[in-house]
């Protein structure tokens, strides 16, 4: 019996490919279902997909707990609109910007941990807290006596994503098909957070996970057996911290504007919940978590609308009820599923010991 | 004999106004079983938390393999072959059984950054080697078919037998055990005496804490008596059972004088 070649496509390669081409047509139906404002919010959640990754390499494989991840998603914006804009006259290529601001979001990462590699759990957290509030504000006031930064006002006109001749903020034809900025944009986030997806795997699968995993269990056991403890917490803050500054550089190059508003300690403890929601320690938990979040304050907007249509006329401003339903809908998450949407095995374990 | 392979020379540990240790001093040679025995508190813990760099020593120098071993720093000393385990066994509760053990193979394995990312054969046939090494001393140790199991999820005997196999994994040269038959009936304490034994034919030498004086005179080669956290007394075990001033820190002084 001979069997057509198609046949031999395994379920599970037959699932990566619905999966590849649905991630590659979701651009273009969200664009022509729901509009050009989605495909912008889909591109601003595949960065919050990618942060939610490096954060997760800290809390959730290390269980460092960190509340300032935002500063390094900040280091790599501004990195990036630094040597890539008019504010130094600096217009240095993509493929240089990007992985430099990476290392030097990593370096961040380091100078944090280092004097916090005593600390655990509401310590650590308080520690990481003003660190991330320090970076902003050295954002803030680094116009004086030299302007670096340009301060509150940020730095404005940023080079566009450009890869070659290939201008991300411009619309091509490809084929005959017509790919919009947003759209085209959308491809490269979605390469780098596949990208992220993978390194940050094959780290959980290695020695290396394991050692982080094995800190997060007993930190002195670990040691106890050999690792290096102090070097593996470093390693885990600056790897969090590259995929922070990775997220930002594109941040920057995308929105071409930055400031130091975007940095707030509102964003970490939104990425933590992210990490935290989507189930800590388990990529496809993180990914959905980071997706969720990125969603629902888009999906709580008309709330102004639905007072308008039921109860004829606006009774609450709309953006302080939307905030407000927002935070139901975490409440009663953590009430029910504390162990997040999708948990690790290790997690839900912990929650759920009978 | 040569040098000892573990040579502590008057070690003396406080804490606030409590001396938890005063000037003890300890050797174990390649080959041998020691026992460190004591009443409770007598402060057999707190040297092994010396000895493993978790306290730092106000007095005092511990040698290992003819080094002295890093003062606070506890991967070092396990990477120098000095591995313990603990009196309330410290797993890792949550990772399965096996993945215990390979945690146990991390300071002799060297797979980095860049291993982790591009998986290079080298780095494949190590993580091979240490899978199937992990299952090797997951039946040598008696735990065959449990690897997949939480490690929580063991029974108390053998927890503590993964314990050991997790400390095994490091490759020591000196494996110290604080009170592995804590709890356990007198089967389990006959099969893990036959477990040391066996370990000790592999070149491993054991220093053994322990209450039960009967069992430990059994096992070991030689025998250190902590009271008060000082050296009580040294010996063979036959010399420690007799030493009138073992048997009144451990039975008290007779009930007649006592009364009498």
């Amino acid at each position: 019996m001979t069997s057509a070649p198609f046949a031999r496509v395994s379920l599970r390669q037959g699932r990566w490919y619905v999966a590849t081409l649905l991630l590659l047509i979701l651009p273009f139906a969200v664009e022509w279902w729901l509009g050009r404002g989605w495909v912008r919010i889909l591109d601003f959640a595949l960065l919050s997909v990618m942060l939610a990754i490096g954060l997760n390499i800290v809390v959730g494989y290390a269980g460092l707990l960190d509340l300032g991840f935002i500063a390094f998603f900040g280091v790599g914006a501004y990195c990036y609109a630094l040597l890539a804009s008019p504010q130094f006259d600096l217009h240095w290529p993509l493929w240089v910007v990007l992985p430099l601001g990476a290392l030097v979001a990593a370096s961040f990462g380091a100078a944090l941990g280092w004097p916090t590699l005593g600390l655990k759990g509401d310590y650590l957290a308080i520690v990481t807290m003003g660190f991330g509030e320090i970076i902003r504000i050295f954002l803030n006031n680094l116009n004086a006596p030299v302007n670096i930064t340009n301060g509150p006002q940020g730095i404005t006109m940023i080079d566009s994503l450009r890869l070659g001749d290939w201008s991300f903020a411009r619309p091509h034809t490809l084929a005959g098909v017509k790919i919009g900025s947003l759209v085209g944009t959308y491809y490269l986030f979605l390469l780098f957070v596949i990208l992220a997806l993978i390194l940050s795997h094959r780290l959980e699968y290695s020695r290396l996970g394991r050692a982080w995993a094995a800190i997060r269990e007993d930190e002195i056991a670990a040691a106890s057996m050999g690792l290096d403890t102090r070097r593996l917490k470093l390693l885990a803050f600056a790897m969090g911290a590259s995929f922070g500054g990775l997220s930002g550089g594109l941040f920057a190059g995308f929105q071409g504007f930055v400031s130091p508003e975007s940095f707030t300690l509102q964003e970490s403890v939104m990425i933590l919940c992210m990490v935290v929601l989507g189930g800590m320690g388990n990529l496809r938990g993180v990914v959905s978590g980071a997706l969720l979040l990125a969603f629902l304050p888009e999906l709580l907007r008309p709330v102004g609308v639905w007072q308008q249509r039921w109860l004829g006329q606006v009774w609450i401003d709309p953006s302080t009820l939307r905030l407000f339903l927002f935070g139901v809908a975490l409440v009663l998450l953590m009430r029910w599923r504390p162990e997040g949407v999708w948990p690790s095995r290790a997690r839900a374990r912990e929650w759920h010991r009978s | 004999m040569s040098v000892p392979l573990l040579e502590a020379r008057g070690v003396s540990k406080r804490f606030g106004g409590v001396r938890a240790l005063q000037g003890v001093s300890l050797e174990v040679y390649e080959n041998t079983i020691v026992g460190l025995i004591g009443p409770n508190g007598a402060g057999k813990s707190t040297f092994f938390n010396v000895l493993t760099g978790l306290y730092v020593a106000e007095e005092g120098t511990v040698r290992f393999a003819g080094r002295p071993l890093s003062v606070g720093q506890p991967h070092q000393v396990a990477a120098a072959g000095l591995v313990r385990t603990f009196q309330n066994i410290r797993l890792f509760p949550q990772m399965s059984v096996l993945e215990n053990i390979m945690v146990g193979f991390h300071v002799r394995t060297r797979a980095g950054l860049w291993g982790a990312w591009l998986r290079p054969s080298a780095v494949r046939q190590e993580e091979h080697a240490i899978l199937t090494g992990a299952q090797e001393l997951l039946d040598w140790v008696g735990l065959a078919g449990q690897g997949g199991r939480v490690a929580s999820t063991l029974s108390y005997g053998d927890q503590r037998r993964l314990e050991i196999a997790r400390a095994l994994a490091t490759r020591p040269r000196l494996l110290a055990l604080d009170e592995p038959v804590a709890g356990m009936n007198g089967v389990e304490r006959q099969r893990m005496a036959q477990l040391l034994q066996r370990i000790r034919e592999q070149g491993i030498a054991l220093l053994v804490i322990e209450h039960d004086v009967r069992w430990i005179a059994g096992l070991c080669d030689r025998i250190t008596v902590l009271d008060y956290g000082q050296c009580l007394a040294q010996g063979t075990p036959a010399e420690i059972q007799r030493d009138p001033r073992v048997i009144e820190a451990y039975l008290g002084t007779a009930i007649e004088e006592r009364h009498g």
